[in-house]
């Protein structure tokens, strides 16, 4: 395989890898947009998606691929109950400790996936083999993946675009106040909102267990890669998440490939606190603090 | 003063007293019980001080932790130099980090700096897994193979006495009142003249000189360390939760905190390890939801600790004794 193949067959590999962290980004910005809290249990509910989807495949053997039709509805209402039942409760405390009750949350679930699960590693093997186009191989789960990530990406971005109902969401992310004044319950619009982004979350971890295991700290790893992601594209910026994830995905398999794993590892933390320390607010427009 | 504020603070000393001479009259795992409290105490004390006071929640503070075990694990375990050079040498270099590593973190606001330091943490791990030369990587070092809990016992009592001597200090200086004005309204601090970056730099730098001395003495104690150990997330969690359930920037929060934490861990999860991560954050839920400024406020809402900070006290004091410049002091800060 000459080098230019290889660069092709690299940034393909970062490419679709890439697109699923757009996706877990994207629901985290989204959350930010609209409440100025940093869901740090995403990873959590990425994790816990991937279980479902491994779970319902282990134990019914339904195809990871339509355990979508679960993992969805499912993780909308997890998503908006526990907004209504905890971080609703903080919206008026100083905004720390909506953070903190997200940081309490994300160890309660790890410790809850371990005391249920053990710490085992599980995966889904699904559709082994590749595409190959010309020189090029392309997983096939990989694909299957990008695409189910993109679509839920589009679906998103439509109904945010679109519907009288993302509009509302849209309208609160730019002003709170402004919005209420004009007859929206923002407080719908949060538990909504919230849902929205844990199922999307849960989403993207039931592709990525189709690709690599999940264990019941996985998705701690997930956690600094989605915010390097936002930080990359500017939180509370849908658009800047997809950016944000291909260009986080491409800096990680080129890392592994030309230098070594472990740089392809530590990449996220890199451009995370690069970012941070030359821009503190992403690459993006927002101000940091505000 | 009041007879019970008397009282309260003249028990510290005698308390310390009787801390000096326990191993003189504990053995075993009784002596490691009040060391295993003396570490967690102190780690709150230090998450505390920055936290605390200036409202900037560390996620990874581990890190100092962590280096302060690996420089007593690679001088003391690898060297063989002698513990009690190691661990002053763990606490200075961890202040030298923290002075730059400070003024770059604290640059950034809010939910930034919390997952900024998390990264850091997570970055520091990384190092010292991979930095195999210096640190033997995920084979980790065997500092010492001796039993040093007596030595270890003190060196914690020393450093517990100081942090708290230092929190004290904060906690009734104007350099703690600004500190607390940063985290009420940080451009309205800066609008009043103080110079924020400084103090935070300066609490940043005394909150992580701390745990590495404390990550330096445990290491010695523990007799073993390997990246995923010593750098693990959990010690930031625990810190950060003793503090808030003591009650987070004051003197005795993470006291009371500190101490309630080592009875359930030591009683409870010890027996049941596998729901010990999970009631660590069910706790933590539970301290925001329900209890967010900690013991220490049920305790004052009660009346059974007073409400006032000394130094306000003081202050006020001054105030009445020169009736022209007559002041509106809060009655609470």
């Amino acid at each position: 395989m000459g080098g230019s193949e290889q660069l092709l067959q690299t940034s393909l590999n970062g490419l679709l890898l890439g697109g699923i962290y757009a996706l877990v980004a994207a629901g985290l910005s989204l959350i930010f947009g609209v409440m100025r809290v940093i869901n740090f249990a995403h990873g959590e509910f990425l994790m816990l998606g991937g279980m479902t989807t491994y779970w319902l495949f282990a134990l019914f053997g339904i195809s990871p691929l339509l355990s979508v039709i679960v993992v969805l509805p499912l993780f909308l209402l997890l998503g908006g109950a526990v907004q209504q039942t905890l971080i609703e409760r903080v919206t008026d405390a100083p905004p720390m400790m909506a953070l903190l009750l997200t940081f309490g949350l994300s160890f309660f679930i790890i410790g809850l996936s371990q005391a249920l699960w053990g710490n085992e590693f599980r995966s889904v093997p699904y559709l082994g083999g590749s595409f190959i186009v010309g020189s090029l191989q392309i997983p096939r789960v990989r694909v299957i993946a990008f695409l189910g990530a993109a679509l839920l990406i589009t679906a998103v971005f439509f109904f945010l675009r679109k519907s009288r109902h993302g509009k509302a969401i849209r309208a609160t992310a730019q002003h709170p106040m402004v919005a209420m004044a004009c007859g929206i319950d923002i407080a719908k619009v949060r538990r909504d909102t919230f849902a929205i982004g844990v199922a999307t979350a849960a989403f993207a971890g039931s592709l990525l267990v189709m690709i690599t295991a999940m264990h019941p700290q996985a998705g701690q790893a997930y956690i600094l890669r989605a915010f390097a992601t936002v930080v990359l594209g500017g939180l509370g910026s849908y658009v800047g998440a997809l950016l944000g994830g291909v260009i986080l995905g491409l800096v990680e398999v080129f890392g592994g490939f030309y230098a070594s794993s472990a740089v392809g590892q530590a990449s996220a933390y890199l451009i995370l606190l690069v970012i941070l320390l030359i821009r503190p607010g992403g690459l993006v427009g927002f101000r940091a603090g505000t | 003063m009041t007879m019970r504020s008397k009282l309260r603070l003249g028990a510290l000393p005698v308390i310390g007293v009787a801390a000096a001479l326990a191993p003189l009259f504990l053995a075993g795992y009784r002596l490691v019980f009040f060391l295993l409290m003396f570490l967690h105490v102190g780690l709150a004390y230090s998450w505390n001080l920055v936290s605390g006071f200036t409202g900037y929640i560390s996620f990874g503070h581990v890190a100092f932790f962590g280096i302060g075990a690996y420089v007593v694990g690679i001088l003391s375990g690898i060297h063989h130099w002698n513990w009690l050079i190691a661990v002053p040498l763990a606490g200075a270099l961890v202040l030298v980090i923290s002075l730059p590593l400070g003024w770059l973190m604290l640059r950034l606001k809010g939910p930034y700096f919390a997952i900024g330091m998390l990264a850091v943490a997570q970055a520091t791990a990384l190092v010292a897994s991979l930095w195999d030369g210096l640190t033997r990587g995920g084979l980790g070092i065997f500092v010492s193979s001796s039993y040093n809990v007596v030595g270890v016992y003190y060196g914690l009592l020393i450093v517990l006495a100081v942090v708290m001597g230092v929190t004290y200090w904060v906690d009734n200086s104007r350099f703690g009142l600004r500190l607390l004005s940063i985290r009420e309204d940080e451009s309205a601090a800066e609008a009043m003249g103080v110079d924020t970056t400084r103090d935070k730099i300066l609490a940043f730098a005394l909150s992580a000189l701390f745990p590495g001395l404390i990550g330096g003495l445990y290491a010695w104690y523990i007799g073993y360390i390997d990246p995923r150990s010593v750098f693990s997330l959990f010690f930031s969690v625990n810190m950060i939760l003793m503090t808030l359930l003591g009650g987070a920037g004051t003197f005795l929060g993470p006291l009371i905190g500190g101490i309630a934490f080592t009875f359930v861990v030591e009683s409870l999860w010890v027996r049941f390890p596998e729901y010990h991560l999970m009631s660590t954050g069910l706790a933590v839920i539970v301290i925001v939801m329900f209890i967010p400024n900690g013991i220490i406020d049920v305790l004052k809402k009660r009346g059974w600790l007073t409400h006032r900070r000394r130094i306000l006290t003081r202050l006020i004091r001054s105030v009445e004794t020169t009736p022209q410049k007559k002041a509106e002091v809060p009655e609470r800060v």
